[in-house]
C-alpha cells in the first residue's frame, strides 16, 4: 500500500507543536502539524494575560500575541497544517511511524520519519454531590467561554484551587462581568504567583484557604455550594459548613497530561505526580522510548505555554538532527540555548519543583528504568 | 510452613476460573496464582460467541454441544448475570463452489445433532435484512450462543471464593518441584512455596513457559487474533454472522487460491456478534507473531472491507475500539485437557486457541472429575495430552 511519507508529523498545533514545526522548518524539513480543533493555538488564544519570565520568553507579551506570532511563523515556512483532523492511532511500520487520523469524515494515514506529540493536557475533574448539576465546569472551559467565546458562564461564581490557573480565571472572570464570590483552596497556603492571588485580593475576593466543597445544590442548574474547613490532615472539620450562594462553580484542580497516544505506540513510562502523573519517559532531547517518536509540551509534564514552546522548539531541533539536517556540531549549540532558557523558566519556588521533576524525568530515562 | 492444598492452579484465565470453580463445587480446595491479573491474557481480549457451527463434526462439537448446555445452567447458578443468550449464527456464502462444501459441512454436523440448515436467498434477507444482495445462500443454527467472558469469570471467582478458593494475583510461578508423586512445591513470585497434589497448567499462550519448568514442551503457539469494536447500533439481522469462505478454506485447502494472499497471511475471516451494549465486534486475524499484541492498519482495514462488503450499511457506523489477544493455538488444533503421564499430579487445561469462552465449562468440569477420580461423560483421550507424546 502506497502512503504520503513525511521527515516529522506533530500532532498539536499548541505553543509546542507550532514551536517544533517552526524549528524543523527552520532546518529545511518538511513537518504536517496535525490538530482536531478548527482553529490552531492551543489554549494560547483564551490567554489574555501577559506572560512571565524572560524578554527571549516573550515576558509581557499577552498569548493570543504570542499565538499570532507562531501562526505567522509557521505559515511563512511553509508548514503544512490539517484541522479538524484528530488522530486516533499510531501503528508501527517498518517504513517509519504510522499516524492515522480523521479528516472530512475519512479515515487516512501519514508516514513519518519521526513524530513529535504534543497534545497537551487535560482539567483534572472534581467528584461531588452535585457536581453534575449545569454551572459545574473546568476552569478553563470558563476561559474559553469568557476569553474566545465571549460567553459569560454564569453572574457569580465560586473558584475552587488556587494555582494559577484559578487565580487567573477567577480575575479574567470578574473582567468579564462577573462576581467571584469565593476562591477556595484545600491546601493551606495559595498554590499560584503572588502577584495574581494579590490581584484578585485586592479585588475583594476571600480566599479560603483549607476548605473544600461538599456539595452543590439546585434544582435545574447550581444555585449554592456547602463548603468545609479542613484540618492540616485534609479532614473536614464537623461545624465549619457554610453556604454560599452561586450560579457557576469553576474546578481549577491541576492538569493530567493527554498521553494516550503516546500509550498506544507503546512508550515507557513513570509516574510523577508533580507533573501530572504518568509520563511518558523522555530523554534532555524529548525523545521517548519509542524510536523516532517525540513529546513536547503538557505531554511531557503539565507546566506552561512557555515552557511548552521550549520543548517544542528542542523536540523539533532533536529530531532535525535525527533527520540529518542538521550535524551533531550544529545542532549542540541550538540544543543548549533552549535548555538554558529552559533552566532559568523553572526557578524560583515553583519552578524548582518542575525542575526538579524534570531532572528526576531525566535520570529515569538514562536508567532505563520501566 | 504454609498450608497443602489440592489443587494449585497456575493461570486466572476463564479457563483456569473454571477449573476453580469446579473444584471447589467438587470440595476441593484450591490456590489459584495469576501472573498478572485474572483474564489479563486472551479472555478480555477475545469477543463473546460460543459458535458451533465452524466445529469439525467429532470430539470438539461434542463437547462443545455439552459446554453450551453447560452455560445454560451456570446462567442460572453463577452469581452474576453472564449476559446468556442464544441469538443464533449465520455463515454468510458468497459462491456456488462454498454453498457444496458447506452442504457437506452441515449434513456432518448435523448428524451429531448440531441444529443446523441452509437458508436460500430470500431466506437469509428475511433474517438479515441488510445483508448485501450477492449472498446466494447461508447455513442457520438457532443454537449459536454468546456469553459476556468477563461476566463468566466474576461469576466463577465470586462462587469459588464463597468455597474457599484463594487467588494470589500478581504471583507467577518461578519453580515448580515434584519430590514425590501428587507432592508438587510451587515456587512463586511472592518468594513462598505453597504445595499440593495437584497442579494445573492453565496458562493459554503462556502454557509451555510453565510446561518448561518441568521439562516439557507444550506445543502451543500464542496466534494474534485483531478485533475492532463498533459504536452500538441498531442489529443488523436477527442473528450473529460468519463469512463461509475462512471456514471452506479450513475444510479445503484448495479454496486458498481464490483468496487474496493476504487475507490468506493475516488469516482473515469475517465475524460479527454484537454485545448486549448494542456494539459489534468485527473479527478477526489469525497470525502467528509471537506476543506482538499491536495492532495493524493494513490488517483492520481488510477486516473493515470484509464487514462493509457484506452489509453495505456499515460503513457509515463508526469504530470506537480495536485491539488484539493471543489464542493459545496447539498443534493440532486441539486443546489439551488432561494429565501428563509422566508427572502424575500435573495437568493440562490450555492450547483452546478461539474456543477458550466456548469450551470454558466443559474444560473446568472434565479437569475436575479427573481429578476426583469420577467419571467423564466423554473420551477425553483424544484431547488428552498423551497423544502427543506428553
Amino acid at each position: 500500500m502506497s502512503m504520503r511519507k513525511v521527515q516529522a508529523i506533530v500532532i498539536g498545533a499548541g505553543p509546542a507543536g507550532l514551536a517544533a514545526c517552526i524549528e524543523i522548518a527552520k532546518a529545511g524539513g518538511k513537518a504536517v502539524l496535525i490538530d482536531e480543533n478548527a482553529k490552531p493555538g492551543g489554549q494560547l488564544f483564551k490567554q489574555i494575560h501577559k506572560f512571565f519570565g524572560s524578554r527571549e520568553h516573550r515576558a509581557g507579551v499577552r498569548g493570543y500575541d504570542i499565538g499570532n506570532q507562531l501562526l505567522q511563523e509557521t505559515e511563512d515556512l511553509g508548514v503544512e497544517v490539517f484541522l479538524d483532523s484528530p488522530v486516533y492511532g499510531l501503528f508501527r511500520d517498518p517504513r517509519g511511524i504510522m499516524v492515522s487520523y480523521m479528516q472530512d469524515g475519512r479515515e487516512r494515514a501519514l508516514l513519518g520519519e519521526t513524530v513529535i506529540l504534543a497534545t497537551g493536557a487535560a482539567e483534572n475533574a472534581l467528584t461531588f454531590p452535585g457536581s453534575t448539576l449545569p454551572g459545574v465546569m473546568g476552569a478553563g472551559c470558563a476561559q474559553t467561554m469568557i476569553n474566545v467565546n465571549r460567553v459569560l458562564p454564569g453572574k457569580k461564581v465560586i473558584m475552587v484551587g488556587s494555582g494559577n490557573v484559578g487565580l487567573i480565571v477567577s480575575y479574567q472572570l470578574m473582567q468579564a462581568g462577573a462576581e467571584v464570590a469565593a476562591l477556595i483552596e484545600a491546601a493551606p497556603s495559595i498554590g499560584g504567583y503572588g502577584v495574581h492571588a494579590g490581584k484578585i485580593r485586592r479585588a475583594g475576593v476571600p480566599i479560603l484557604v483549607g476548605h473544600t466543597i461538599k456539595r452543590a445544590m439546585g434544582r435545574d442548574q447550581v444555585e449554592s455550594v456547602e463548603i468545609i474547613a479542613l484540618d492540616e490532615k485534609f479532614q473536614e472539620i464537623p461545624g465549619t459548613e457554610q453556604i454560599l450562594s452561586c450560579d457557576t462553580v469553576c474546578i481549577a484542580i491541576g492538569l493530567t497530561p493527554l498521553t494516550e497516544l503516546a500509550w498506544l505506540a507503546g512508550c515507557q513510562f513513570t509516574f510523577i505526580p508533580s507533573l501530572g502523573g504518568h509520563i511518558p519517559i523522555h530523554d534532555e532531547n524529548m525523545a521517548t522510548t519509542v524510536s523516532g517518536l517525540y513529546v513536547a509540551g503538557d505531554i511531557a509534564g503539565a507546566e506552561e505555554a512557555s515552557t511548552a514552546m521550549e520543548e517544542g522548539r528542542l523536540a523539533g531541533i532533536a529530531a532535525a538532527e535525527a533527520l540529518g539536517l542538521y550535524d551533531e556540531a550544529a545542532a549542540a549549540p541550538l540544543k543548549a540555548s533552549v535548555w538554558a532558557r529552559m533552566d532559568a523558566l523553572r526557578t524560583g519556588p515553583f519552578g524548582q519543583k518542575r525542575h526538579e521533576a524534570k531532572a528526576l524525568m531525566l535520570e529515569t530515562a538514562k536508567g532505563g528504568t520501566k | 510452613m504454609e498450608k497443602q492444598w489440592n489443587v494449585i492452579i497456575i493461570g486466572g484465565g476463564i479457563i483456569g476460573l473454571a477449573c476453580a470453580y469446579y473444584l471447589t463445587e467438587a470440595g476441593q480446595s484450591v490456590l489459584l496464582l495469576e501472573k498478572g491479573d485474572l483474564g489479563e491474557g486472551a479472555s478480555t481480549s477475545c469477543d463473546d460467541m460460543i459458535f458451533l457451527q465452524s466445529k469439525k463434526p467429532g470430539i470438539l462439537l461434542t463437547i462443545a454441544l455439552e459446554s453450551l448446555d453447560m452455560y445454560r445452567r451456570l446462567d442460572q447458578d453463577l452469581p452474576a448475570s453472564i449476559e446468556f443468550e442464544s441469538r443464533g449464527g449465520m455463515v454468510l456464502i458468497e459462491s456456488e463452489s462454498q454453498m457444496s462444501h458447506m452442504q457437506n459441512f452441515v449434513r456432518q454436523q448435523k448428524a451429531l445433532n448440531l441444529d443446523v440448515e441452509l437458508l436460500e436467498k430470500d431466506q437469509v434477507r428475511k433474517m438479515a435484512p441488510l445483508v448485501s444482495k450477492h449472498v446466494l445462500g447461508s447455513t442457520y443454527s438457532p443454537m449459536d450462543s454468546q456469553v459476556n467472558p468477563l461476566q463468566v469469570m466474576r461469576g466463577f471467582v465470586k462462587s469459588a471464593t464463597a468455597k474457599g478458593l484463594e487467588i494470589r494475583r500478581h504471583c507467577g510461578v518461578k519453580a515448580l518441584d515434584n519430590p514425590s508423586p501428587y507432592h508438587w512445591k510451587v515456587t512463586a513470585e511472592d518468594g513462598k512455596i505453597y504445595e499440593s497434589s495437584f497442579v494445573i497448567n492453565a496458562c493459554g499462550a503462556w502454557a509451555p513457559q510453565t510446561g518448561e519448568l518441568t521439562g516439557l514442551e507444550l506445543p502451543i503457539k500464542p496466534k494474534r487474533g485483531q478485533i475492532l469494536v463498533t459504536e452500538s447500533v441498531p442489529a443488523f439481522g436477527k442473528t450473529n454472522f460468519w463469512s463461509a469462505d475462512y471456514i471452506v478454506m479450513k475444510l479445503n485447502p484448495d479454496f486458498a487460491k481464490e483468496r487474496s494472499a493476504l487475507m490468506n497471511d493475516l488469516g482473515i475471516g469475517l465475524s460479527m456478534s454484537q454485545a448486549e451494549s448494542g456494539n459489534y465486534f468485527l473479527g478477526g486475524t489469525r497470525e502467528f507473531v509471537g506476543f506482538d499484541k499491536t495492532v495493524d492498519r493494513t490488517a483492520l482495514h481488510l477486516i473493515l472491507k470484509e464487514a462493509v462488503r457484506f452489509f453495505p450499511a456499515l460503513e457509515k457506523v463508526n469504530i470506537i475500539r480495536t485491539f488484539s489477544g493471543f489464542r493459545p493455538a496447539a498443534a493440532d488444533g486441539k486443546p489439551f485437557i488432561g494429565p501428563v503421564a509422566t508427572q502424575p499430579g500435573m495437568y493440562i487445561a490450555a492450547g483452546h486457541e478461539g474456543d477458550g469462552i466456548a469450551l470454558a465449562p466443559i474444560t473446568g468440569y472434565a479437569i475436575s472429575q479427573m481429578i476426583t477420580g469420577k467419571p467423564l461423560p466423554y473420551d477425553f483421550n483424544e484431547l488428552s495430552p498423551a497423544r502427543l507424546g506428553i
